[in-house]
């Protein structure tokens, strides 16, 4: 359970790490753009080149970014084939039985692969290089205006990282607990409904009042610091935008020109 | 006055950590035969029928906010590119079904058995209804790649419904079980 560790940050020293994660959370979603965008095989190829190019800035081994990918593999694989089988427009390149390949189709299904791989490791690069308080952070900052409609972004970014902080140890007790119910012969995949619904009350129950508990706690210590909810928050480290930072909005706006000329 | 403000601090904390457990709900795969289910709607249906609609909805809705921020929280990762992923409709629809289930259990002067399992069926009703609309909707008109009306019923519903009714049934005496415990520590609504 623990290879699934949230928000997997890998510490470094390059580049896409000692960026401001605001610049960096405002070109994962040019990016994204950006992809939904690409038709031509010129896009296709630029932005290829282009992701492999920062991918190996960043420093982090391929190992990570495919841990990032399987999940979904198999999913825009399956999507693909569909769509490959399903245009039926363009030349025929070949048969399959009474399925025939087209070129269109070829093509479509590859476009289709492809902006799903992209999405995958533009998403991978920011959780992997920001850590996740710099993340919720910076999404703070970007959503303030909010604030002026009446949307409290401050409590909200509040609560995701309080969010975002207890999601382990729940991990961590869910484990235990299924494991000290393993210990004393439980075994869902036998039994009738009402020992497997038991089964699952064991280990649900204790859970969720481990939860209330752990509530009061947080809520008392929260008060006895004189937590407000109106309040302006400030933070022990503050996000400075850098040279650096100015210079990647630059180039993303180079690079949409290049595309744009293609 | 002072005693309303730490309650209400205290139904916000209580928001990110149901949330939190709704995360780790989605990680938890219990392995029953045929259908393979997570805990997920099990806690999204707790959450609404135990911290009201209000609470139940923001709690709901805090986990899908912190999954398109980016952390990998749902059954399939991450990210704000998820919106345009087929199944996250059935994320919609679990904000929806949690205020629903709330919403039915809040409006009960005694809730029983009965209430409560009917609050749950709703939730799953709504859960259903979002997902499937969206997914045909992002299948045709997004990834082009159409879907009949009738196989899309079958693949996303009547496969997934057994493990879901099971987990209604659970939240039922679950919530028979944990409500003294809430009751007793107090949410205020």
């Amino acid at each position: 359970m623990h290879r699934i560790l949230i928000g997997r940050y890998i510490p470094g020293q390059s580049i896409l790490h000692r960026l401001d994660p605001r610049s960096k959370l405002f070109f994962s979603l040019f990016f994204l753009l950006l992809i939904f965008q690409m038709d031509t095989v010129w896009d296709v190829c630029i932005i290829q080149i282009f992701l492999t190019l920062i991918i190996q800035f960043s420093g982090i081994s391929y190992r990570f970014f495919w841990g990032n990918i399987r999940p979904f593999f198999w999913f825009a694989i399956f999507l693909a084939l569909f769509q490959i089988l399903m245009v039926q427009e363009g030349v025929v390149l070949f048969s399959v039985i009474s399925w025939e390949i087209t070129s269109k189709g070829l093509w479509l299904g590859g476009l289709l692969f492809l902006r799903f791989l992209d999405m995958l490791l533009i998403t991978a690069l920011l959780t992997l290089t920001t850590t996740p308080m710099e993340i919720t952070h910076a999404v703070s900052k970007l959503l303030k205006p909010l604030n002026r409609f009446h949307i409290p972004v401050d409590t909200i970014s509040f609560m995701v990282s309080l969010t975002l902080r207890f999601i382990p140890t729940f991990l961590d007790e869910a484990e235990v607990l299924l494991k000290a119910q393993a210990s004393r012969g439980m075994d869902f995949q036998e039994g009738t409904l009402i020992q497997k619904i038991k089964g699952i009350a064991s280990i649900v129950v204790p859970l969720l009042i481990q939860m209330f508990k752990k509530a009061d706690t947080v809520a008392l210590a929260l008060e006895t610091r004189g937590f407000q909810k109106s309040g302006t928050r400030s933070t022990y480290r503050e996000l400075i935008w850098k040279k650096q930072d100015t210079g990647c909005m630059l180039f993303l706006f180079f690079f949409y020109g290049l595309l744009w000329f293609f | 006055m002072e005693h309303t403000k730490i309650l209400q601090t205290r139904a916000y904390v209580l928001c990110a950590l149901f949330a939190a457990l709704i995360a780790v709900g989605a990680l938890i795969k219990i392995p029953v035969p045929v259908v393979p289910f997570t805990l997920q709607f099990l806690f999204t249906n707790l959450a609404g029928i135990l911290l009201g609609k209000k609470f139940g909805m923001i709690a709901v809705g805090l986990y899908v906010t912190v999954g398109l921020i980016g952390f990998p929280v749902f059954a399939g990762g991450g990210g704000i590119s998820y919106v345009l992923h087929p199944t996250f409709g059935y994320l919609i629809g679990f904000i929806l079904g949690a205020w629903i289930a709330g919403y039915i259990t809040e409006r009960s002067e005694k809730p029983t058995y009965r209430t409560w399992l009917f609050a749950g069926l709703m939730n799953l009703l709504m859960i259903y209804t979002c997902g499937m609309i969206y997914y045909y909707c992002i299948a045709n008109f997004y990834l082009d790649s159409p879907v009949g009306i009738v196989a899309l019923i079958w693949f996303a519903f009547v496969l997934a419904i057994p493990g879901d009714i099971l987990l209604c049934i659970i939240s039922v005496f679950l919530t028979k079980r944990l409500l003294p415990i809430t009751q007793k520590r107090g949410t205020d609504k």
